[in-house]
C-alpha cells in the first residue's frame, strides 16, 4: 500500500508528512526527523519506556504508535522540552543530582516525569516512582531519579 | 517498519465493511498487537486502525447500567469516577496493567479480544456478570462474558465481529468487589495468578451475592463457581472463607510456565480468594444496612 498522509502537532510545529503507514511514531522521529532522543532499547515491545513521549499529555511509549494513530494529535519529544535554549526544570534537576548515567533512559525517563508533573503538581515518593515504573534504567539510578522529581516540582511551583 | 496495508475507517459501519472485504485485523491501542506482528506471530498483511472512532472511547451510565467503550483506554478506566465508586476491582485491574505508558494506549475492549488467560480486565468483568456487546454485519448481539472466552487467544469473536463495549448492572447496596494481582515483580507485571471477588451482603451481614474469578489459573479467564456455591447464604466468616477457598482446585486449572509451577498457582489462588474477599467484605462493610 502506498503512503499516507498524516498531520500533527510535533515540539509545537505543525507538520504534515506524506509517509509509510508501517513506520510506528518512533521510526519516524528518528529516521524521518532526525529526531533520536527518544531511542529504542528493548526493541519495540513496550518494556524499556526508553522510547517515550508526551502524546496528548500523556506518557506513551512510542515503539507501540503507528504513525496514522497520531494524525491530528499533539506530540513532544525531548527536543521539544527546552524552551528558547533554556532546559526545562525537569531536565535541569536531573542534571542537577546525577539522574543521569549512561543518558540512555534518560529522555524517557525525564518526559515520563515532565508529564506526572503536568497532572501532579505535588507528587510523593510513590507517585513518583508509579509514573517511572515503566522507565528501566540498567544502571539502576532510580533513587536519584525520584530525587530529581522533587526538585523540579519545588522549582515549577515556586514560579507558580 | 513493518509491511501492511492500513485502513483508518471514521466510523463503526465502514470498519464492518473493511472487515468483510479484506483480511485486515482490527488495530486498538497496539500495545499488545504491535510487539506480536514485529515478532513474526502474526501473519497479518493489513490492520484497520480504530483510533478515528471517538464513538468508541467512552464510560457511561444509562438506566442503571455501566458500560465502557471498546477503545475506552486502561487510564480512563482507572479515573472514572463512577468506576472508582463502584466498582473498585474493575478500576484496580486496569490499574495493574503494564505501565503509565501501557495504559494510556492499552484498551478495554483489546485486552478482552485477546482472550489471553492473564487478561487482568477478565476476572472483574466475570464477577460483575458483564456482557460483551459484538457488532455483526447482521445487528448487535450481547454476549455474557462467562460465555465469551474458548480458549488461551480464542474467543467467540468471529473474524468479522467487533467486540463494541462492555456493559453490567450497576452494583448497589451493601456490596463491594476487589481485584488482586499476584505478579513476579511490581511494574509491568504479567500475573501468576489473579482473583476477582464481588460480594453482596443482606440485612443479617450474610452473603445472599458471592461471585468471584479466577486469571492465569486456567486455559481462559474461569468463574469459581465450587468456591461461590460453598458460600452463599453464609456468614462471611474467615472460617467459612477458607473452608471454601480451598475447593477453588475444583474451579481452576493451573498450568507450569516461565512465570510459575502448577502447584504454585494453586496454593496462590487459594490465599488470592480468601484475602480478595476479605477486601470486598471491607467495603460492602462500610456500607449501612
Amino acid at each position: 500500500m502506498g503512503n499516507i498522509q498524516v498531520q500533527f502537532i510535533l515540539n509545537n510545529e505543525k507538520i504534515s508528512v506524506k509517509v509509510s503507514p508501517g513506520l510506528t511514531l518512533l521510526e519516524f522521529l528518528r529516521t524521518e526527523m532526525g529526531l533520536t532522543g527518544a531511542k529504542d532499547s528493548c526493541g519495540g515491545e513496550g518494556e524499556c519506556g526508553a522510547c517515550t513521549v508526551i502524546l496528548n499529555g500523556e506518557a506513551v511509549n512510542s515503539c507501540l504508535v503507528l504513525i496514522g494513530q497520531v494524525d491530528g494529535h499533539s506530540v513532544t519529544t525531548i527536543e521539544g522540552l527546552s524552551v528558547r535554549g533554556e532546559l526545562h526544570p525537569v531536565q535541569k534537576a536531573f542534571i542537577e543530582v546525577g539522574a543521569i548515567q549512561c543518558g540512555f533512559c534518560t529522555p524517557g525517563a525525564v518526559l515520563a516525569s515532565k508529564a506526572l508533573l503536568d497532572h501532579v503538581p505535588d507528587p510523593d515518593d510513590d507517585d513518583i516512582r508509579e509514573a517511572l515504573s515503566g522507565n528501566m534504567c540498567r544502571c539502576t539510578g532510580y533513587t536519584k531519579m525520584v530525587e530529581a522529581v522533587h526538585i523540579a516540582a519545588r522549582e515549577l511551583n515556586n514560579g507558580k | 517498519m513493518i509491511d501492511i496495508t492500513y485502513y483508518r475507517p471514521e466510523s463503526i459501519f465502514e470498519v464492518i465493511q473493511l472487515l468483510q472485504n479484506t483480511d485486515g485485523l482490527l488495530l486498538a491501542g497496539g500495545t499488545d498487537i504491535l510487539p506480536r506482528i514485529r515478532k513474526g506471530h502474526y501473519p497479518v498483511k493489513a490492520l484497520i486502525d480504530l483510533s478515528r472512532i471517538e464513538s468508541l472511547k467512552f464510560v457511561q451510565e444509562v438506566n442503571g447500567w455501566i458500560e465502557i467503550g471498546a477503545s475506552a483506554t486502561h487510564t480512563m478506566v482507572e479515573q472514572a469516577d463512577i468506576l472508582q465508586k463502584s466498582v473498585p476491582a474493575l478500576v484496580s485491574a486496569s490499574h495493574s496493567i503494564g505501565c503509565l505508558q501501557t495504559r494510556a494506549r492499552g484498551t478495554i475492549g483489546g485486552n478482552i479480544s485477546n482472550a489471553s488467560p492473564a487478561a487482568d480486565t477478565a476476572p472483574p468483568l466475570l464477577v460483575l456478570n458483564a456482557e460483551v456487546v459484538i457488532q455483526t454485519a447482521t445487528g448487535q448481539n450481547a454476549v455474557p462474558m462467562t460465555e465469551f472466552f474458548i480458549g488461551p487467544g480464542k474467543s467467540i469473536l468471529s473474524a468479522n465481529d467487533i467486540l463494541t463495549s462492555v456493559r453490567f448492572k450497576h452494583p448497589l447496596g451493601r456490596m463491594g468487589s476487589s481485584f488482586l494481582k499476584l505478579g513476579k515483580r511490581k511494574g509491568m507485571a504479567i500475573s501468576v495468578a489473579s482473583v476477582a471477588a464481588y460480594v453482596h451482603l443482606d440485612n443479617d451481614g450474610c452473603l445472599d451475592e458471592i461471585r468471584l474469578a479466577y486469571g492465569s489459573l486456567a486455559p481462559t479467564p474461569v468463574r469459581g463457581y465450587t468456591v461461590e456455591k460453598n458460600l452463599i447464604g453464609n456468614h462471611p466468616t474467615l472460617d467459612n472463607m477458607q473452608k471454601a477457598a480451598w475447593k477453588c482446585e475444583q474451579d481452576v486449572a493451573p498450568i507450569s510456565d516461565l512465570r510459575a509451577s502448577a502447584s504454585y498457582r494453586l496454593q496462590a489462588a487459594r490465599v488470592l480468594t480468601i484475602r480478595a474477599l476479605q477486601k470486598a467484605l471491607s467495603q460492602a462493610e462500610e456500607v449501612g444496612v
